[in-house]
């Protein structure tokens, strides 16, 4: 953690949380462990433990039925999550809460949930996880996932004639919501009662038929971009992963336990947050607050909008977001420096796992994404024309004279290709 | 203190292997691979939706719904106002624990057992235990 941090001491658990170094795993590897540990804490999943009955593991026959043994695996459970949350023990903590999660599993033979598993796989693999060569294991678990669930499906009947779907979303319409955070189960759900009624969604109407093969086509072509290497690839991973999961989440009117969290958290692992953002022509007041909320110095400030409106006003407008891999401009920009602050992943996790989360806020912040990441542009590898970007953000009164020696090479520069154009 | 070189790679074998050990496990069952596929690792959600309702008759009478899912460690997550329960995972998992259930703990309740179900919203169907021609053990 930087010695620079200006949390108190008394806080040190705020920059520990903020923190995503680790002497073995990747960066987006450690926040999506901390994602994974914040939603399991926040949707209530410890008090979700089953009770024992019929386990699957004669090891956990002799465990008492009641609630001591929850109660004891619950606390391990939490610890385990805080541990990862605070960047203590990280792989050792996401086999703990793996663990804990899978005895769950294995307590209840009628209580066996496919999330829950998944969640647990995804813990287990990043906790195995760790030098550069073992980095591809939990993308594999995801991939598996999507290639089991996409195959599962087409061998089934009913799936392919649309029958499973149309039956569904009339069940669905009729029930309400599922179970979200916040006790909001059996609630109206407006998308299936929208979607049920649609003409065409009988059981063997056109669209119930379409949107089977959607899901079909779809969790294969997922199970192939997590796997294949390439820009397009990789791309269409976060992409088709974020979609199907909204999706889900709108039809069913919840998060289907921890799947939907899961299904976005592992999207990281397509396309990874930048390291590094150098973001110019931002306000320079922004760094006061990127002193607190990004202790680890992921975006640093360039020129200043103040200074930059001396020298050029089209300058001025002009926001510029600089990765390693290119130039990212508009509200793109700010899309890419905000991801690159685990402060804003946890903010987001604590938004759509708490009780308050509603299908419209899901609705609104996908929305909100796509609308800001759709509105720029990207150059790649045009890094290479800026000053290399400082370890940590410029204290505030070094932005101004930094900022000032910037801005008059870059004016320079754009003038020379102004002229040039 | 670092542990030696040679500690530090076998932890790191060891970790791979039991990584991908667990991949090529659920890969097998995906595929449905003979002798190493389980079902709980063949990735099948949403695989069905099925409303089902669970009829137990004791020597005594029958068992009230709530009773019928403590028996059998239902969750009954999903109740709808009828009493029918609703199963978004496979329904054999269902059935399979209340076999286990007759099987052992159960074995000399003298229970007959009743599911009727509904599954993708198709016509009715009945599973009984013991099966028909079967006395209850």
């Amino acid at each position: 953690m930087s010695p620079r941090s200006p949390w108190p001491a008394a806080l040190w658990v705020v920059p520990r949380l903020l923190s995503l170094r680790h002497p073995a795993l990747a960066p987006h590897g450690v926040l999506l462990a901390k994602l994974l540990a914040a939603a399991w804490v926040l949707t209530g999943h410890a008090s979700l433990l089953p009770r024992v009955h019929l386990p699957r593991l004669a090891l956990l026959e002799g465990l008492p039925p009641g609630g001591a043994w929850r109660l004891g695996v619950a606390a391990v459970g939490l610890l385990c999550a805080l541990a990862v949350l605070v960047s203590r023990h990280t792989r050792l903590a996401c086999l703990g809460l793996a663990a804990v999660q899978g005895v769950g599993l294995l307590a209840a033979r009628g209580d066996f949930q496919h999330n829950r598993l998944f969640c647990a796989l995804l813990l287990a693999l990043l906790g195995l996880s760790g030098a550069r060569s073992q980095a591809w294991l939990p993308r594999a678990q995801v991939a598996l996932l999507y290639l089991g669930a996409g195959l599962d499906k087409l061998g089934d009947a009913d799936w392919r004639g649309g029958r499973m779907l149309s039956s569904l979303l009339a069940e669905l319409a009729r029930y309400g919501r599922l179970w979200a955070p916040g006790g909001q189960q059996g609630a109206p759900n407006t998308v299936a009662a929208l979607l049920s009624a649609a003409d065409g969604f009988g059981p063997h109407g056109w669209l119930g038929l379409l949107l089977s093969w959607g899901v079909i086509t779809g969790e294969l072509l997922l199970a192939a971009a997590f796997l294949l290497p390439g820009r397009a690839a990789r791309w269409g991973a976060l992409g088709g992963s974020l979609a199907l999961q909204v999706g889900v989440y709108l039809v069913m009117g919840g998060p289907m336990g921890m799947f939907v969290y899961a299904g976005l958290a592992a999207a990281l692992l397509a396309v990874p947050p930048a390291p590094h953002v150098r973001l110019l022509g931002a306000p320079a007041r922004l760094g006061a607050w990127l002193r607190w909320l990004d202790v680890e110095g992921r975006v640093s400030l360039g020129p200043g909008a103040r200074v930059q409106a001396r020298a050029e006003a089209r300058v001025e407008a002009r926001v510029e977001a600089h990765t390693a891999a290119g130039v990212h401009t508009g509200a793109r920009a700010w899309l890419v420096a905000a991801l690159a602050l685990p402060a804003v992943h946890l903010l987001l996790a604590v938004a759509v796992c708490g009780p308050w989360v509603r299908p419209s806020l899901v609705l609104a912040l996908a929305l909100g994404g796509a609308a800001l990441g759709l509105c720029g542009r990207t150059r790649l590898h045009a890094a290479a024309r800026l000053p290399p970007a400082p370890a940590r953000p410029p204290a505030p009164a070094q932005v101004g004279q930094e900022g000032a020696e910037l801005d008059a090479q870059r004016v320079q520069a754009l003038v020379a290709a102004g002229d040039a154009e | 203190m670092r542990p030696p070189r040679w500690a530090e790679r076998a932890g790191r074998a060891a970790r791979a292997a039991l990584g991908a050990g667990l991949l090529l496990w659920q890969g097998a069952s995906v595929l449905g691979v003979p002798g190493l596929s389980t079902p709980l690792l063949a990735w099948g959600p949403l695989h069905e939706q099925v409303r089902y309702r669970v009829e137990v008759e004791l020597p005594g009478g029958r068992l009230t719904p709530d009773a019928v899912a403590q028996r059998y460690g239902l969750s009954r997550r999903f109740t709808d106002a009828r009493g029918e329960d609703w199963e978004l995972n496979r329904l054999s998992d269902v059935l399979e624990g209340i076999a286990l259930y007759e099987r052992t703990r159960g074995a000399g309740d003298g229970a007959r057992v009743r599911v009727r179900f509904r599954r993708n919203g198709g016509a009715e169907e009945l599973w009984q235990w013991p099966a028909p021609g079967e006395d209850a053990r």
